[in-house]
């Protein structure tokens, strides 16, 4: 029945725009194969080098459940056994995984299959699923370990130390572990997986392999199944600890009292709900300007001198995306919010069209330079 | 053995120093209520004795059981109330109460349904209740079980006149039974709360602790 009560707070599945992200990211890896043509080493390379970065996108979505959800501060006070936490969190992990592995599989046998042959694109599909399997079996060490690690320890020990440096200065020592762990653990995972790739491209090929390959790629996929009951029974050591800190973490890395200044442009909207919706777009968007600056000077560049490819346009239009997700969030999140501290906004109706301009115009700008290319080419 | 003993509780956010080397131990059946300004660091004292807060130093230990060594015996002497009250969807507010008597092992949720009052509307959907109404559910999960530690932090906000009354001879029910209550509220309150015959404490500027009532024996 504990496990009950942690369900009806289970984590989401992260937010639409995160898993927008993974799609995106999916839709550059299939255009960056359909781009490589029929060169099947580099089409392989691109799966060795695109597969852990495609599960890197969505890792935050997945991972959340386990220590950054709110629904774990929430629960922390309760005699929950630590095991119920991690139920909770696994569920929500398990989707975002199928997902992540279904969504790859698809984009590189859709950017792959007009160039190869069935054996090929299988083989290729299968270094993907490899990897799947090792990052599904290595991935719960990422939480388990950051909550461990995530503690506070005594002030002249090593690993308090080693937290301090990494922290940086610009976050919590005991917060530093989430940074570092997870992406550590799908390089684990990739390591893992590299024999078995090896092993299955060199088959499709026609090449014998010694058998000590074989034996590589399957030692590491048995001994993290062998030890699968140990990431819950770490987490549990430092989940108690681990989430309030995070939390903490979270709070502290919200931005300063005193907010940065705004653009010129966001202070000459006239309308109030319109310059309100540009105001929390920009402040709780990470790095807006970069994001914005750089889908111009990319589409400039593909527009104005490279010239329009597959491969460049999927790049602009991620960059498109890029500034248009927080959008979505913006929109769904803060827009109650907004609606009850502009009740009669200036300028009568509902704000969509004038608000959504704020954000569109920035893409059709670089929609125009990239046509400008196709034009002129 | 003390209901509550908190050793040397230090606690920064930032440059802001908000506990500072703080003890404080309470007994079975007392009620210590905190008291002081907005921000002086009422809610992060209790929230590190309900462990949603970590001190960068010190210990707290509730029925003798280490929050953070020990975290399970000790969360199973503790409730919690916090200053917001979240509820899930799709679960009424008498199923919550179930859910949380599952988890704090108590065989009903009898005497915490009339703690909360909200009679007829137990078997509605928690997410239309009123804040008020949260508060009181949220206050009837505290008193499922066999508690030793109440933290409450703000329990009076938002609830009408009535709701208050209900709560405070709960409140002394419970204290009648052994437990011990830390509370943080305002004026009026703790006025209300002469019946618990509470320790006052005042947290201000660098916090430290003072007694109002003068026997204190946490100044640190």
């Amino acid at each position: 029945m504990a496990q009950s009560l942690a369900d009806r707070w289970r984590p989401r599945l992260g937010d639409f725009e995160q898993w927008l992200v993974v799609a995106v990211a999916g839709l550059v890896a299939a255009a960056a194969l359909a781009g490589a043509a029929d060169d099947l080493a580099l089409a392989r390379g691109l799966v060795f080098v695109g597969g852990p970065l495609l599960w890197l996108c969505g890792m935050a979505p997945r991972l959340a459940g386990y220590l950054h959800d709110p629904a774990r501060a929430r629960l922390v006070p309760l005699p929950l056994p630590p095991r119920v936490h991690w139920r909770a969190a696994a569920a929500a992990h398990h989707v975002g995984a199928l997902t992540t592995t279904l969504l790859g599989a698809v984009a590189i046998a859709g950017g792959t299959a007009i160039h190869f042959g069935p054996l090929q694109v299988a083989g290729l599909v299968g270094d993907w699923l490899w990897l799947s399997l090792a990052v599904v079996l290595v991935e719960p060490w990422a939480p388990a370990a950051a909550a461990w690690l995530g503690r506070r320890f005594a002030e002249d020990s090593a690993a308090r130390r080693t937290q301090v440096s990494l922290s940086g200065g610009w976050t919590l020592p005991e917060a530093s572990a989430h940074l570092y762990v997870p992406p550590l653990c799908l390089g684990v995972a990739t390591a893992i997986a590299m024999p078995g790739q090896l092993w299955l491209d060199g088959t499709i090929d026609g090449r014998s392999w010694p058998t000590g390959l074989l034996v590589a790629a399957l030692a590491g996929p048995i001994a993290a199944v062998l030890l699968r009951p140990l990431p819950c029974h770490l987490y549990g050591r430092g989940v108690f600890e681990a989430v309030p800190w995070l939390s903490q973490a979270t709070r502290t890395l919200a931005g300063p009292p005193i907010p940065s200044p705004l653009p010129g442009w966001i202070e000459r909207l006239r309308r109030p709900d319109v310059r309100l919706f540009a105001m929390q777009l920009w402040r709780t968007t990470p790095v807006p300007g970069l994001r914005l600056w750089t889908l111009w000077i990319v589409a400039a560049w593909v527009g104005l001198a490279a010239g329009p490819t597959l491969p460049r346009v999927t790049v602009v239009v991620a960059l498109a995306v890029a500034w248009l997700v927080p959008t979505v969030r913006v929109w769904t999140r803060l827009a109650p919010g907004r609606r009850a501290a502009l009740r009669e906004p200036v300028g009568g109706r509902a704000q969509p069209p004038a608000a959504i301009a704020v954000v569109l115009v920035p893409v059709a700008v670089a929609a125009a330079l990239v046509g400008f290319g196709y034009g002129s080419g | 053995m003390a209901a509550l003993r908190a050793t040397g509780l230090h606690k920064n956010f930032g440059d802001h120093e908000l506990l500072d080397g703080l003890d404080l131990e309470i007994e079975p059946g007392e009620t210590v209520v905190l008291r002081g300004p907005n921000g002086a660091g009422k809610s992060t004292l209790l929230g590190c004795l309900a462990g949603v807060v970590v001190p960068d130093r010190g210990r707290v230990l509730i029925d003798g059981h280490d929050l953070l060594a020990d975290p399970l015996p000790a969360r199973r002497a503790l409730r919690y109330l916090p200053q917001e009250v979240e509820v899930p969807p799709g679960v009424s507010g008498q199923e919550l109460l179930r859910l949380w008597a599952d988890v704090f092992g108590a065989p009903s949720i009898d005497t915490a349904a009339a703690a909360t009052g909200l009679g007829d509307a137990l078997p509605r959907l928690a997410t239309t209740y009123s804040v008020g109404m949260r508060r009181l559910l949220a206050f009837g999960s505290v008193m499922l079980g066999d508690a030793k530690l109440l933290v409450l932090d703000e329990p009076f906000a938002g609830v009408d006149d009535e709701g208050r009354a209900r709560m405070r001879k709960a409140l002394v029910a419970r204290r009648d039974t052994g437990s011990a209550i830390v509370l943080a509220t305002h004026g009026h309150d703790v006025e209300a709360l002469d019946e618990l015959s509470p320790r006052q404490l005042r947290l201000g500027g660098p916090l430290t602790v003072d007694d109002d009532a003068g026997a204190d024996d946490s100044r640190p």
